[in-house]
């Protein structure tokens, strides 16, 4: 009763001095009584939204954060992006790899296009190697933090933080406040509104760590794992930068899967941009990062890549590769 | 607007510039990526996968280009993909006869200790060397076949985009240790263009024939017509070929043309043109014999009985039923005077190169190869016409002293006892019906009396100057003995000799 009443004030406490939240859930699009009830009655008459059994940690209104988020993100909710399977709202938008890609389950299951939610997996490329149970709250605080996305600062809990800063580390085109709002649309989750600049893969690597280091090899090949943060420069790495400058031809399409080869232009961080047209102008100078060919909550292929590379043999099988390889 | 010009001058700056880009896009229309023959390494990816051999993240080791094993021949022969050979159905001839992985390390490729360009670490036998696994083209020729990094022969002799700078090119210090120029003699005037054509070879290239092939069949097209061609690899099997030229005095081949492969004629009637072929394979040294090879492109095998303009049937030439002819195809039957024999008193006729005991055969680039003797062997180029190592002038005598004994033949005095030739004033008992009173004293050269026309000229009226020469009649004739169809012979038999320059003349002929 004790921790619970400090929780309370806690959470009072900070709608008091204002929310730390930068991105959503803060400044009124969201309210406490959404996720949190301070009174739940397991003889009276349940809260609003709230799920029987509790009353639960945290003062949630659902058990599970995971199910508590997806009654939001679950694609009911026109203001807050979906992320659930099946997604429909980015649909037609010309903007699909939006919203951070979708998971294939709520909890509990283990999916190959993914992370997953709510089941005990092993942490790919982790040294050491480790285990955790992934959940919503493992990679977004939803009080906010001065991140991108509410990430969180220090998604491994080592107590070394990675910021991802909006505005300085990623642009929008539209002001993350207008909108999305209670009455507005989903268009400022649309991945054509976000530019990268940088500190995406350093958040990621977080927990993948293998994956940080971007391992020199011999000559003539510079890398012995693809490399994240790297540029199309020096001229002779393997790719091909005219072809991503201009943007058309092999690997580029209108949408994903459509029976024609190419996809979207992939995602992609400039290291130098100050603004959200910098950071979204195709040069040579783009930097790939994990965002690039993953989703980060999943999407409808294998390894939450954005094309069907592990797929089966379609007409995309090569784009991802093609915009930047041209093979 | 200002976007569209940053694009375009970043496209324009770094994608065209130098043209290095040669992939662009191939890869898709690559046999790796063949949807039903490519790459499947790793059955749990689709076919052709990036992944089947760059594993992204990296696997359990982290290996250059993040491929699934170290960045050596060992991914391509020693991953289950090419670790034996290639296959291919019976009648068709996939070039270029890819052979097997100890072929490989046994070839002068696979077992070169030199690197190329020379001193950058990376050794001539690495198969990416000639190899791109992405697939290279361009714009004209499309998709290269066998996945060469160049244009079939260019990959020989270029290096990237310049013409000439690689391994066989015509500059030594970007030639690897042991290479020869061979770019040079493709240079020449007269020479095996194989810059003529493109792609022959794979003008059928498909799934099911994903080698490129030539069919095996006689006059089958592939060799005729518009699809008439030569290129590197219709001699060489760069994945066999061993370093080293034939055995003078044997019509067998020389390492270099081990792997690829040629016809046998079968036997045909005294001037016939033989018709029917079987293809043979170059396995070993041994029993693969050159003017096999000469063959697939220079005789009725390639042409049927409609020989292109400027030339002729080789295999209806050097048929060993002819009354005579150069042993290229087999031996000559009354040799007793190129060879030392009782007949001709045991005396050497023949140029020590031939004075062995294999000296009775030749081959066909005993004659065709570079008029400079240092110059890599082989009928690549040569500045005297039909790539000879010398004139085939009627009144040249040189071509023929190279081998024939100019002492014998073109005796700089009057020989005073047997010169070891048939047609020498003690054996005629005429001192002008002897070579040295013809060639020396009057100046006739070997061809107007040997190997010059096919159809023998008019014997009236009297006319000294050379008739006209036919090619290709110094291989062999069905009309006269002792290739005596010489461009002033009208008629010659063993002890009488009817030419267009005086009249019939009957001498004593020495024994066969």
């Amino acid at each position: 009763m004790v921790k619970n009443s400090l929780k309370i004030i806690t959470i009072f406490m900070l709608l008091a001095v204002g929310t730390v939240a930068d991105e959503f859930h803060g400044g009124g699009d969201i309210l406490c009584s959404d996720c949190h009830t301070t009174h739940y009655s397991q003889s009276g008459t349940l809260p609003e939204r709230a799920e029987p059994g509790g009353p639960f940690s945290d003062l949630l209104l659902i058990e599970s954060a995971d199910r508590l988020c997806l009654t939001c993100h679950d694609g009911t909710d026109p203001a807050a992006p979906d992320v659930l399977a099946p997604v429909a709202m980015y649909q037609g938008s010309g903007s699909e790899f939006s919203g951070g890609g979708f998971f294939s389950a709520a909890e509990g299951l283990i999916s190959i296009t993914g992370h997953d939610l709510g089941v005990i997996t092993q942490v790919p490329y982790s040294n050491p190697v480790k285990a955790t149970i992934l959940s919503c709250i493992s990679c977004h605080d939803p009080h906010g933090t001065i991140n991108y996305r509410n990430l969180v600062i220090d998604p491994d809990s080592s107590g070394t933080g990675v910021t991802v800063g909006l505005g300085s580390d990623v642009f929008e085109e539209i002001h993350q406040q207008i909108p999305p709002s209670r009455n507005a649309s989903i268009g400022a989750y649309r991945a054509g509104n976000i530019g990268y600049r940088a500190r995406m893969t350093e958040w990621c690597a977080d927990c993948h760590n293998i994956l940080g280091q971007t391992d020199p090899a011999n000559p003539p090949a510079h890398f012995n794992r693809h490399p994240s943060l790297a540029s199309f420069e020096p001229s002779d790495y393997h790719n091909d930068p005219g072809h991503w400058a201009v943007g058309i031809g092999e690997g580029f399409g209108v949408a994903t899967g459509d029976g024609i080869e190419g996809i979207p232009r992939l995602r992609f961080q400039a290291p130098g941009a100050t603004d959200y047209t910098s950071a979204t102008t195709p040069a040579a100078s783009n930097q790939v990062f994990c965002g690039t060919c993953h989703f980060a909550h999943g999407g409808p292929f294998k390894s939450s890549i954005l094309w069907p590379f592990n797929d089966q043999v379609s007409a995309d099988l090569y784009s991802g590769c093609q915009q930047c390889h041209y093979k | 607007m200002k976007k569209l010009i940053f694009i375009c001058s970043t496209y324009f700056t770094i994608g065209w510039a130098g043209g290095i880009y040669a992939e662009s896009g191939t890869f898709k229309s690559s046999k790796h990526a063949d949807p039903g023959i490519g790459v499947h390494r790793d059955t749990n990816l689709p076919r052709g996968n990036c992944s089947q051999c760059h594993l992204q993240h990296d696997g359990d080791l982290p290996y250059d280009f993040a491929l699934f094993a170290p960045a050596d021949n060992g991914t391509c022969l020693s991953s289950g993909c090419h670790d034996y050979q290639y296959q291919w159905p019976p009648g068709d001839y996939y070039w270029s006869f890819p052979g097997n992985t100890t072929d490989w390390y046994n070839s002068a490729h696979g077992a070169s200790a030199g690197q190329f360009p020379p001193g950058n670490g990376r050794q001539v036998a690495l198969c990416v060397q000639c190899h791109d696994p992405h697939t290279a083209g361009d714009s004209i020729h499309g998709v290269y076949p066998s996945a060469t990094r160049e244009l079939e022969e260019r990959g020989c002799y270029s290096n990237g985009a310049i013409v000439g700078q690689g391994c066989h090119g015509m500059n030594g210090s970007t030639r690897p240790a042991g290479a020869d120029d061979i770019y040079s003699q493709l240079l020449k005037s007269s020479r095996h263009n194989v810059e003529a054509s493109a792609k022959e070879h794979s003008t059928d290239w498909q799934a099911s024939y994903p080698y490129g092939r030539e069919s095996r069949q006689v006059n089958s097209g592939h060799f005729s017509d518009s699809n008439r061609h030569v290129e590197c690899v219709d001699c060489h099997n760069p994945h066999k070929a061993v370093s080293g030229g034939h055995q003078i005095g044997s019509n067998e081949i020389g390492g270099a043309l081990l792997g690829a492969w040629g016809v046998q004629p079968s036997s045909a009637a005294p001037g016939a043109t033989p018709t029917s072929f079987t293809a043979v394979d170059f396995n070993t040294i041994g029993g693969s014999l050159e003017y096999q090879m000469c063959y697939k492109c220079h005789s009725y095998f390639a042409f049927g009985n409609t020989a292109p303009s400027g030339y002729t049937d080789n295999a209806r030439e050097f048929n060993p039923a002819n009354a005579s002819f150069h042993p290229v195809q087999d031996t000559i039957p009354t040799n007793s005077y190129t060879i030392q024999t009782p007949e001709n008193g045991l005396t050497q006729t023949m140029d020590n190169r031939w004075n062995n005991i294999v000296h009775n055969k030749m081959t066909c680039s005993d004659c065709h190869a570079s008029e400079t003797a240092t110059d890599p062997g082989g009928p690549h180029g040569s500045n005297n016409p039909y790539i000879l190592t010398g004139s085939p002038a009627a009144t040249d005598i040189a071509f023929c002293t190279s081998c024939h004994l100019g002492l014998v033949y073109a005796p700089p005095t009057r020989p005073i006892g047997e010169t070891g030739s048939r047609f020498d004033g003690q054996t005629t008992g005429e001192e002008d019906a002897s070579h040295y009173f013809h060639v020396t004293v009057r100046g006739i050269g070997c061809r107007q009396c040997h190997g010059g026309r096919q159809e023998p000229p008019p014997a009236q009226p009297e006319q000294r100057s050379p008739y006209p020469l036919d090619a290709g009649s110094a291989h062999g004739t069905n009309t006269l003995v002792g290739l005596m169809n010489g461009a002033n012979i009208s008629a010659y038999v063993p002890g009488n000799c009817t030419p267009t320059c005086h009249e019939s003349i009957t001498y004593s002929a020495g024994p066969e």
